[in-house]
């Protein structure tokens, strides 16, 4: 579904991301962790396009993307997530999730003029759609709220939510579970696992291990840019390595 | 919503409430003025408009017109530009009422005014200044004149002094803008008719470092002589040491912008000979003279400046016609213009306006010996010119004759 | 002064005011809606007028054509050819930071004019295009103006219409949303580029219309009527005083704006004689004056921006 050979990103001479490579199968959810710092959201980057691999290459669905233009990588059926929640912010809570759904007829300006009907019938799926999403997310009470006005875990749902309606093979989610409420976040982790009943792809970034233990088939961990280990959640658990990366980090 | 309504109510009352106390009846005769006192051309129009504003002096001292009325003069700022010249005609028409304007001076403000204000408004618009040749081609149903002649009238004239000159090919270099290609379409056009070929006609942008490809190109085909189009101060000197200096030619004929001595110094022996043109006053009378007088009366020193004397004019012939109309309407102005004038009329002069009262009163004609010279107007509203043929003697500028077109 | 007058030029002033509220309108698009930079309207607006003359005029040895083609065609033309102006400033433009969409626009308006200025088989040159056609000259004597303010409202209430509809559609949404966060427009896999794209175009489209208005009803076009002055920074007056992202303030704007330029003639014009030149100088003072005003107790622009919204097309029905 994804692979990632020797991908190099440098930011002024310091290499955020050094020769890493990994792999993700189609239909699991893999969890990417590793100390602050270690070059998890930089990778996300690499893959969604937003940034420019150095060296390295990317392959989505058998296809090479490296340096596609985000929305390009997003066509072919990429969501992703940002750490730090970006959201529209004059905007309705529920227009941030209306513009997500791809191939709507009145983005086309000519049609929004011209087949009012067609695109009116689209509006109201759409509507309900993002409606759905928002009682998913336990949102839908503040619909009509401007998105500048959300707390910092309700942008990180209105995040998560944009992914959901993409509807897209391979979800890249960083830090989902960050400043969301236990309650809420079982309820992430849930429907997580229900996305990929649903057949999708999901690469996890997230420091909350009960998460990463419950639900991912695989965990890769990075350090320093670099592929330290990966393995079943079990084998990342007792690794010695992964004990010593994160040590490091505290101690540094 | 409701509280932006009221609010924008407002704002239209404010505005309708400008348009209405700007202006408040009074038993006078109105003409417009259309000067720009801001923009390009705002170092001109502050004087052409005191211009006008003699005349209206002299007009109301001798008693007014049309049996003792007051001529009231109200000016709008052109800023130099068509949007605002043309937003000024039409408030000089519908809210003053007004049917004989003077202006605009720059031909691009002119020629909107004429074509979306002036003629459908049946408003008689007299420029002073605008010497484009659009302006004789102009389907104006007779309603705009002008007190200045044409570009090309010196074009004409220039043309047939290279060809006088027994030169066969004609290089031309000119300033680019309209006063400088309708001058040189017009010498092109005459010197062809009179057998010569031009080889080259070239614009040259202001005040560049160097003219040499300008003129590299004008030499290209061997042509007798260079007909340079310049002012002195915008590369017109340059242009000519730049010519001399690398032997690109010897020979000239020099436009108006260029009678002035300094264009010799220092080069005095290359030129000597050498012929150019330039507008001048009609022969007749002592109006420039007599103009100069009254205006530093007035106002102080006269500057160096053109097209005062020629609003002077425009602003007394409008009321020689409303007063032989006696009407302000718009259709007798214009036909009284060309009843009023004639060349061989009885003489009046710019400080006769009393005169010229009594003439029309017993029916007479007119020839007005104006502060430019006598005016008398061609049949599309042009007036006529005369162009002088200047000589370089001795590094001075000798005048040698007068062509009347 | 008569009523009658005071109507007349009441009617001629609301057609400058319609002519510039196009271009507001035009502009709102790209700098309200899509957050594009463009400093060169006049270069829009010029080639707008020169195309409709060019399109409509009889032949003339003067300059290219003319055509003698129907009005409509004329105004279509201008927009297209507009349209192909801003595409193809855009296209090495529009992907870069604002600042260099700015610095392109500003250079062709500049270009434009020396192209009009000097190649006089296409433009006549500095002499200008004269005798533009009015429609419908003659079948309405007196009340032409009339007729011309007719045709310049509606030419408004279409852009009017289409730019809300546009701008409250999904096609708008994205529009909105990139002025936002590009990032995250992108990451919906929407194209930003096409969209700045479309709506610089579209903006271009309705400048190249409202010149080619303009050069029908003054009749007379040249290069000094496309300075930045009058074509472009008076523009950008009136969508900040109406207050940018809001195409009824944009209107208001032009309305005010122009308004204040021409009313403060009038104020100036109650002084002495004697004291024209500097009632000149008074008069730019005073549009200053006003504009700060509205400005200080308004900065967002007396509209401010309106809460645009894709759910007012989808509940509309
Ligand atoms: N745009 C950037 N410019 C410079 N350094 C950056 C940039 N983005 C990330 N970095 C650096 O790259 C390293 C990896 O960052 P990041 O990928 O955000 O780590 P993680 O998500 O694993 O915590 C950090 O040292 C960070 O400071
Ligand atoms: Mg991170």
């Amino acid at each position: 579904m994804l692979k990632v050979e020797s991908a190099v990103k440098e930011f002024s001479g310091f290499r955020a991301v050094d020769e890493c490579s990994f792999e993700v199968e189609k239909n699991t959810i893999t969890g990417l962790i590793g100390p602050n710092g270690a070059g998890k959201t930089t990778m996300f980057n690499l893959i969604a396009g937003s940034l420019k691999l150095d060296q390295g290459e990317v392959y989505f669905s058998e296809q090479k993307v490296n340096n596609f233009a985000p929305h390009k990588i997003a066509r072919l059926g990429l969501a992703r997530t940002f750490q730090i929640p970006k959201t529209l912010k004059k905007m309705t809570v529920l227009e941030n999730l209306m513009l997500v759904p791809s191939g709507q007829s009145g983005e086309n300006i000519w049609n929004s003029w011209f087949r009012g009907s067609k695109v009116d019938s689209e509006e109201k799926e759409n509507e309900a759609k993002a409606y759905q999403t928002l009682e998913f997310l336990e949102l839908e009470h503040l619909s009509d709220e401007m998105a500048v006005n959300l707390s910092g875990g309700q942008k990180k749902l209105l995040e998560l939510g944009r992914a959901l309606m993409a509807e897209p093979e391979l979800i890249l989610l960083d830090e989902p579970g960050a400043g969301v409420n236990p309650t809420l976040l079982n309820k992430i982790a849930e429907n997580i696992i229900k996305l990929k009943e649903r057949g999708k792809t999901i690469l996890l970034i997230e420091h909350n291990m009960d998460l990463i233990m419950n639900i991912c088939d695989r965990v890769i961990v990075m350090n320093d840019g670099k592929h330290l280990v990966e393995g079943t959640p079990a084998e990342i658990k007792t690794n010695p390595k992964v004990l010593e990366a994160y040590l490091g980090e505290k101690t540094a | 919503m409701f509280k932006k309504k009221i609010f924008i109510t407002m704002l239209v009352m404010l505005f309708l409430s400008l348009t209405v106390s700007g202006v408040f009846a009074q038993e006078t005769v109105k003409i417009g003025t259309l000067m720009p006192l801001t923009g390009g051309l705002a170092s001109y129009g502050q004087f052409t408009r005191n211009g006008t504003l003699l005349a209206q002096k002299i007009i109301n001292e001798q008693g007014g017109l049309l049996g003792g009325k007051e001529l009231e003069l109200v000016n709008v700022d052109t800023q130099t530009n068509p949007q605002a010249g043309v937003d000024g005609a039409q408030k000089l028409v519908s809210v003053n009422g007004i049917n004989a304007i003077v202006g605009a001076l720059s031909s691009g403000v002119t020629i909107p005014v004429a074509e979306s204000v002036a003629v459908p408004g049946e408003t008689v618009l007299i420029s002073p200044s605008s010497t484009s040749p659009v302006l004789t081609t102009l389907e104006d149903n007779g309603y705009v004149f002008r007190t200045v002649p044409s570009d090309s009238l010196q074009g004409v004239v220039a043309g047939n002094l290279a060809a006088d000159l027994n030169n066969d090919k004609l290089a031309i270099i000119y300033v680019n803008n309209d006063y400088g290609q309708g001058l040189n379409d017009a010498v092109i056009e005459q010197f062809e008719k009179r057998g010569g070929e031009v080889t080259a006609s070239i614009a040259f942008e202001p005040n560049k470092v160097s003219y040499r490809s300008e003129l590299m190109e004008a030499a290209s085909e061997n042509p007798d002589a260079l007909l340079l189009i310049a002012y002195t101060d915008d590369g017109g000197i340059t242009i000519i040491r730049q010519a001399l200096e690398n032997g690109y030619f010897n020979k000239f004929i020099f436009t108006d912008g260029l009678k002035a001595p300094e264009i010799t110094e220092g080069v005095e022996q290359y030129l000597e000979g050498m012929y150019g043109t330039a507008p001048t006053s009609m022969p007749g009378g002592n109006g420039p003279e007599l103009f100069t007088e009254l205006y530093e009366e007035e106002f102080g020193e006269i500057p160096p400046k053109p097209y005062i004397d020629t609003s002077f004019d425009a602003t007394f012939v409008l009321a020689l016609a409303i007063e032989k109309a006696g009407s302000t309407e718009g259709p007798a102005i214009r036909d009284a213009i060309n009843e009023v004038l004639a060349e061989d009329g009885m003489v009046v002069n710019i400080n006769e306006w009393n005169k010229a009262k009594d003439l029309i009163a017993a029916g007479e004609k007119i020839r007005y010996e104006g502060a430019s010279g006598p005016v008398i107007f061609n049949d599309v509203g042009d007036s006529m010119g005369a162009i002088g043929i200047w000589k370089i003697e001795d590094g001075d500028i000798v005048n040698e004759s007068v062509e009347i077109q | 002064m008569t009523l009658a007058g005071i109507f007349s030029y009441l009617v001629f002033f609301l057609i400058f005011v319609g002519i510039y509220a196009i271009m507001t309108l035009a502009l709102n698009i790209q700098r309200g809606f899509a957050g594009l930079f463009n400093i060169g309207i006049a270069g829009f607006w010029a080639v707008g007028a020169y195309t409709s003359a060019i399109m409509t005029k009889a032949p003339s040895p003067d300059h290219l054509g003319g055509f003698g083609m129907p009005f409509v065609i004329g105004l279509l033309a201008a927009g297209i050819v507009a349209s192909i102006l801003a595409l193809v400033v855009g296209i090495p433009t529009i992907r870069l930071r604002e600042d260099y969409l700015g610095i392109a626009t500003i250079g062709i308006a500049e270009i434009i004019r020396l192209v009009i200025k000097n190649e006089a088989w296409l433009s006549n040159g500095v002499r200008g295009i004269s005798a533009i056609p009015k429609p419908l000259a003659g079948v309405f004597g007196s009340n032409y103006n009339l007729f011309f303010l007719l045709i310049v409202i509606i030419v408004i209430a279409i852009f009017y219409y289409l730019s809300e509809k546009g701008i409250n559609s999904p096609w708008g949404r994205v529009l909105r949303a990139i002025r936002e966060d590009e990032e995250v427009v992108k990451a919906a896999g929407k194209n930003v580029v096409r969209y700045r794209m479309e709506a610089f175009i579209l903006g271009a489209f309705m400048m190249g219309v409202g010149g080619a208005l303009y050069a029908h009803f003054t009749s007379f076009i040249s290069p000094e009527a496309f300075r930045p002055m009058q074509a472009t920074f008076l523009v950008w007056i009136m969508l900040i005083i109406g207050g940018s992202a809001n195409n009824f303030g944009s209107i208001i704007g032009a309305f005010l704006t122009w308004g204040i330029w021409t009313g403060t003639e009038f104020l100036t014009g109650m002084l002495p004689a004697a004291y024209t030149t500097q009632a000149a100088a008074v008069r730019v003072i005073l549009i200053g004056i006003f504009l700060e005003v509205i400005l200080l107790s308004r900065p967002q622009g007396l509209f401010g921006e309106k809460k645009y919204s894709s759910k007012s097309t989808a509940n509309s029905k």
